[in-house]
Order: structure tokens, then sequence, then C-alpha cells
């Protein structure tokens, strides 16, 4: 007889890890203390047809909480949003959601 | 109530009157933007491959990511550094970068254009969006240079002459907006 291993055997690839193609890429707009707060919805408004309460709720959200995601869709899709972004100023990413 | 700098006409134009002194002031400081602007021009990134083996710079279109806080705030990475180890944010830059600062010059461009009419003059659509970029593009620098880091910074530093025209510009960036449809409030 043998003594059970002190620990289960780690997987080695979680499903949660995998690559999940299924999975939209977001684009996060965050904080920062010079973008005027018109102008954030201003360019919310301007870049992604946002309604003014939309393009508010989501500055009042980067403002609050730090970031806020602003779009989602394909990575191709993303890119091309954050690009728009940065065009205007704001600090934008991109990243898978999680 | 004042009439402030910025009025929108029914056709859709701004008319602008500057404050007297702010012309010349904003030529400046709109020149310095575009210095800060130039010095990403044909940066390369010095681990080019493919540049060190041929001697030949701009092989690759790679672009190193700028050293200047204030450069780099105006084109920051597109992707946390560690997605995929730094390579995916530097592969954004090197596809996208040439034309933001194209872009981003083009704005300063056009506003020193239309700073050469004098006090007063009109802004058509295209000239007010370039004024919205540029205006903004110059604080985010000021910014920077200024150490102006979280929300309470304005009332923490020291009131230079520097803050003061930061503080005047955002002003007037402000009211450009409200002219252009923003809200003044919230």
């Amino acid at each position: 007889m043998t003594a059970a291993p002190a620990h289960a055997p780690e997987e080695t690839v979680r499903p949660d890890e995998i690559d999940d193609i299924s999975r939209p890429w977001v684009t996060i707009v965050w904080n920062d203390p010079v973008n005027l707060m018109n102008y954030v919805v201003y360019v919310l408004q301007q870049l992604f047809g946002y309604s003014k309460q939309k393009a508010t709720k989501l500055m009042l959200d980067i403002h609050h909480k730090g970031r806020a995601v602003v779009s989602s869709g394909t990575r191709e899709q993303m890119e091309g949003d954050v690009g728009r972004l940065h065009a205007a100023g704001l600090w934008a990413t991109l990243q898978q959601d999680d | 109530m004042a009439r402030g700098p910025f009025q929108r006409h029914r056709d859709g134009t701004v008319g602008v009157r500057l404050p007297a002194g702010l012309r010349q002031v904003l030529l400046d400081q709109m020149r310095q933007l575009d210095q800060l602007l130039d010095t990403g021009s044909g940066q390369e990134a010095s681990s080019d491959p493919l540049a060190e083996l041929t001697g030949m710079t701009g092989v690759t279109g790679e672009r190193a990511r700028p050293d200047d806080p204030a450069l780099l705030r105006l084109r920051p990475d597109a992707y946390a550094a560690d997605v995929d180890g730094g390579r995916a944010a530097a592969e954004f830059r090197r596809f996208t970068e040439a034309d933001l600062e194209a872009l981003q010059r083009a704005r300063v461009s056009a506003v020193l254009d239309t700073l050469a009419g004098g006090d007063r003059f009109d802004l058509d659509a295209e000239q007010a969006q370039a004024w919205v970029g540029a205006l903004n593009d110059l604080r985010l620098a000021q910014a920077s240079r200024l150490g102006i880091e979280d929300d309470d910074a304005l009332e923490r530093l020291p009131p230079t002459p520097a803050l003061q025209l930061f503080v005047l510009l955002g002003g007037l960036l402000h009211d450009l907006l409200v002219a252009l449809g923003a809200p003044d409030e919230f």
C-alpha cells in the first residue's frame, strides 16, 4: 500500500484557460485625470453613435470605477475601436472578455 | 451671459473670437506640440533584427514604444503588457502608429493654419474637429509634463503659469465642445 499523494495531480490545462474563440473581445476605456467629462461623452457619442444617456453612463463608470467596457466584438473590430479612441486621446486597450 | 470665444452659426460653422494674447500662446503651444509629435516619426526599434542585419532602417516598419511619457500617453499601448509577452502591443503599434502620428500632426497643422488669420475666424466642421483633437492632445502632453496623475492633482500642485495655462486651455476646449453640442455639465 502506498500513501495517497499529498496533492491531487494538477490538471495541466483547465478548460477556462483554453483560448475560447467564442469569448468576445472587449474595448476598455481607462480613467485619466485629464480628459474632460463632456469630452469623453462627446467622443463616445461620435465614435459609437451612443445616446447621450448611454455615453454619460459609460463616462461616469470610467470616472468612478476606473474603467468601463465601451464595445465588444471580434478582435479586429476592437483593434479598430481602440485605434479610433487613441486618435481621440482616450486611454483604451482591448482584451478577450473574462 | 457673456459670449464665449466660440459661437456656432446656423450653417454649422463655429465663429472664434480669441481673447487678447491667446492667439500667440496657442501658436507657441501648438508648435511645441508639433515638435513633440515629430519626435516619433521614423523612429526605429533598435531590436529590429532585419534592420540590424541589413543596416537599413524602415525595412519592416517596426516602431519603438515611445520613451517620453507625454508621447506614450498620446500613443498608448493597445494591449496590456502581459498579452502575448508584449508582442500584441508592439504589432498594433507597428501597423497603426504611423497613421496616428500623421493624423495628430495634421490636426496641429490645421489649427496653426486657422490661427494665421488673426484673433477672429470661422471653423468649418473639419477644422473644428482638428481644434478639438489638437487641444486635447495638447492638454494630455501638458498634463504629463506637469505630473497630473490623479484627480486631486490640480488642487495639490503649485499654481505655476504652466498649470494655469493647462486649466485655461481646459476651459477653452470645454467651451468649444459645448458650441459643438456636447453637454455643458453633469
